[in-house]
């Protein structure tokens, strides 16, 4: 009967105050999640399109030695200048050889990543193509710069109202307590400091984590690694918009719990 | 114009550090009988100064005198809703994902032969135009 009633009223589900709250914040959290395989996705044809003109610049560097190559034969047919004859070739075998260097480098690019990680555990990224360093670099890039932004925004809004900042101290508790709970719906858990710069936050249940298990924990957690790149990128764009200029790493060794640690570059 | 928004911007300096309150810094500096510049600091950094002309505008005719009684001075409060309108606009800048406040560093500043990108964002300076129209002292809100 209650599943009926349940079933049958759509509107008055949504309408109810609490749970449209509730549907709102699941929106949010499974955008928050969402946002990493789009990423992916992304830094994924970044890197088909890296492979493409891998091959486009030898192409355009063999056009363009095919001119050299052209002045050369050009040169050949006056038999009489055969001084000139043999400086063309050279200038073709630089370039050639340059082109070669450029698109050796390329490969390796791609190339060693992919032997080092077959010759490693064979790390996998989401979609179950090989993890390249160009493409953790993306997606890390990426997803960081999209926090950056949304952490200047953020800071912007909800320092407002507040007194100002006196200390670091003072901007990593506002961090902590008043924009995690616009966030993430929950305060950080535990926050250390060295009173020279370091502080470590600790988020015993980090929400976009809540949620995630695998049967190999181990791989649940190298899974888990790229959905902690947009929070760094929002602390480290709070942190810059109320004038503190600072590197964020993340690490999670059990899953829902997450560390963050902060390294302002003023105290060094 | 240039060169008083720039001699306001040591004030904020000295100001920041005395006044460690409230946002609002108040009367940075009388330029003249005329024009006077206030400051306000938000939290980010972001500096918003508004320049009063002291001789006022001819109230529009059709509105009764005693509605706006004559204003010989103008108090450090009174400017404050008209602060917080333009924080707001600004709050609304930031919150535009089509707007980068990345474009603004100074190397990219330097990249524009030492003339800073101004924000062009239309609906950003029509809110800043609509808030100098509307704001006279005692308006309570904007």
């Amino acid at each position: 009967m209650a599943t009926i009633t349940t079933t049958s009223s759509p509107d008055t589900f949504l309408l109810d105050a609490a749970s449209s709250a509730l549907v709102n914040i699941s929106c949010f959290d499974l955008l928050l999640i969402e946002l990493v395989p789009l990423a992916e996705r992304m830094a994924r044809s970044f890197e088909a399109s890296l492979d493409k003109p891998a091959p486009a610049p030898s192409s355009a560097a063999s056009t363009t030695s095919a001119p050299t190559t052209g002045a050369q034969t050009t040169s050949t047919k006056p038999p009489s200048s055969a001084s000139a004859a043999p400086l063309p070739p050279t200038t073709t075998t630089t370039t050639s050889t340059s082109t070669s260097t450029s698109t050796t480098t390329a490969t390796n690019g791609t190339a060693t990543p992919l032997g080092t990680s077959m010759g490693g555990a064979l790390t996998l990224a989401a979609d179950g193509l090989p993890e390249t360093d160009i493409f953790r670099d993306s997606v890390y890039v990426r997803l960081e710069r999209l926090g950056f932004r949304v952490g200047e925004g953020l800071s912007e809004r909800f320092s407002r109202d507040r007194p100002r900042f006196t200390d670091q101290l003072d901007v990593i508790k506002f961090l902590c307590k008043d924009l995690w709970t616009v966030v993430f719906k929950k305060q950080i858990d535990n926050l250390k400091t060295n009173h020279r710069g370091v502080f470590v936050l600790t988020d015993s249940r980090f929400r976009p984590f809540s949620r995630m298990s695998m049967a190999n924990p181990a791989e649940a957690v190298a899974r888990a690694q790229p959905h902690l790149y947009f929070p760094c990128g929002i602390i480290r764009g709070v942190l810059s918009s109320l004038g503190i200029k600072a590197t964020v790493q993340a690490e999670t060794t059990e899953l829902p719990a997450a560390t963050f640690q902060i390294k302002t570059h003023s105290a060094k | 114009m240039t060169f008083l928004l720039n001699s306001c911007l040591d004030i904020f300096d000295l100001r920041a550090r005395t006044k460690t309150l409230d946002q609002d810094l108040g009367l940075l500096q009388a330029i003249d009988e005329r024009l006077a510049a206030y400051g306000w600091l938000t939290n980010t950094g972001i500096k918003f100064i508004i320049v009063v002309d002291m001789m006022g505008r001819p109230p529009p005719p059709d509105e009764d005198k005693r509605r706006f009684p004559a204003v010989v001075g103008l108090r450090d409060a009174d400017l404050k809703p008209a602060f917080r309108a333009v924080q707001t606009a600004y709050i609304q800048l930031m919150l535009n994902p089509f707007y980068s406040p990345d474009d603004r560093t100074p190397l990219q500043i330097a990249n524009y032969g030492g003339q800073s990108p101004e924000i062009t964002s239309k609906r950003f300076i029509n809110e800043l135009q609509r808030i100098g129209k509307v704001w006279a002292p005692g308006v309570a809100n904007i």
